[in-house]
């Protein structure tokens, strides 16, 4: 199926949701409450995301070819096999690398700004 | 720590939570109300094991309001895509509830004109009016809620495309939408009111 690949420009910034979701995602496939539990280990309780905020983020990213339900069980023993798995897919990690390297520029400006000097001094 | 509950420990919560499900769009709905369900369910799971029942009431308030402003954002969507269609016979329906006000104005007209535009001013208002006003504006409010469900009961299958974005055709589908609501209540406010009248006081004469 051929599809026209938007330009990277035209998709970042992320929203924090997809952002999240992405980087969940990076390093194994994962279901939605995996998905879940990992966003708020990552951000440390601080997002906690809904099931619906959590699927209609999904249902958008499938849409847009960033991630892609996975036919695998991690551990298919040891799982119930009603779970949906979710995986990146290749264009998906192209655009969490250009998002990450976004976000990481922007950290080096404000570091150049000075802009955690406030946090240190306190 | 709070005792570690079974899977079949909150069959009440998950058939309310499976119940306001409903709300969603039915294509949504038929993708994802199962997978939404489950981790609803291990939601209810982790949350009562670490954090008792007043954790499980937190938990309810964050899951309404998610519930509620993504039904929301998800129906904004289907709409965009031009998922809602009506079938002829609704088609036919909302054309008739749309031309009998305007039918009644014709007649209305051609009854007699100078009477009409009488009623139509403001020293009109008798108490008999502003009831029968009241009435026009309580069937136009019921016409608006019919329209709806019948706009919310027959989506198009879509769980087979992704996201095909019609703008245009979505677009003169809402303002199609919003001319029929708009334009009958408009209408029977107007003139339904200057109708009976006219036909009470064809009658009392």
């Amino acid at each position: 199926m051929d599809q026209i690949t938007p330009d990277l420009d035209q998709i970042l910034p992320l929203t924090p949701a997809v952002f999240h979701i992405l980087l969940a995602l990076a390093d194994q496939e994962r279901h939605g409450y995996g998905i879940m539990q990992e966003v708020a280990t990552m951000t440390r309780n601080q997002i906690q995301m809904g099931p619906g905020t959590l699927y209609g983020t999904i249902k958008r990213m499938v849409a847009a070819r960033f991630i892609t339900e996975s036919d695998e069980r991690p551990d298919p023993d040891m799982d119930d096999e009603r779970r949906r798995y979710y995986r990146l897919t290749d264009w998906g990690q192209q655009v969490l690398a250009a998002e990450t390297q976004r976000l990481s520029t922007l950290v080096q400006v404000a570091q150049a700004k000075k802009a955690l000097d406030v946090m240190g001094a306190s | 720590m709070v005792q570690s509950p079974s899977f079949d420990h909150f069959p009440r919560a998950e058939s309310i939570y499976r119940a306001l499900l409903r709300i969603y769009p039915a294509d949504y709905r038929r993708e994802y109300a199962a997978p939404m369900a489950q981790l609803f369910r291990d939601l209810c799971r982790d949350t009562y094991c670490h954090h008792g029942r007043v954790g499980l009431a937190r938990l309810w308030g964050r899951v309404l309001a998610d519930t509620v402003i993504t039904a929301v954002v998800e129906h904004i969507h289907t709409l965009e895509k031009g998922a809602y269609m009506m079938s002829k016979q609704h088609q036919f329906l909302i054309l008739f509830l749309s031309g009998l006000p305007l039918g009644l104005g014709i007649i209305l007209l051609l009854i007699n004109p100078k009477f009409m535009l009488h009623l139509l001013t403001p020293n009109a208002a008798q108490p008999v009016g502003w009831l029968i006003t009241a009435a026009a504006i309580g069937l136009a409010a019921a016409a608006y809620v019919i329209q709806r469900k019948i706009l919310l009961s027959t989506p198009l299958d879509t769980s087979a495309g992704v996201m095909q974005s019609i703008p245009l055709r979505s677009r003169l589908y809402l303002v199609g939408t919003i001319a029929f609501l708009v334009f009958p209540a408009i209408l029977l406010v107007l003139l339904g009111p200057a109708f009976i009248t006219v036909l009470l006081s064809g009658v009392l004469r």
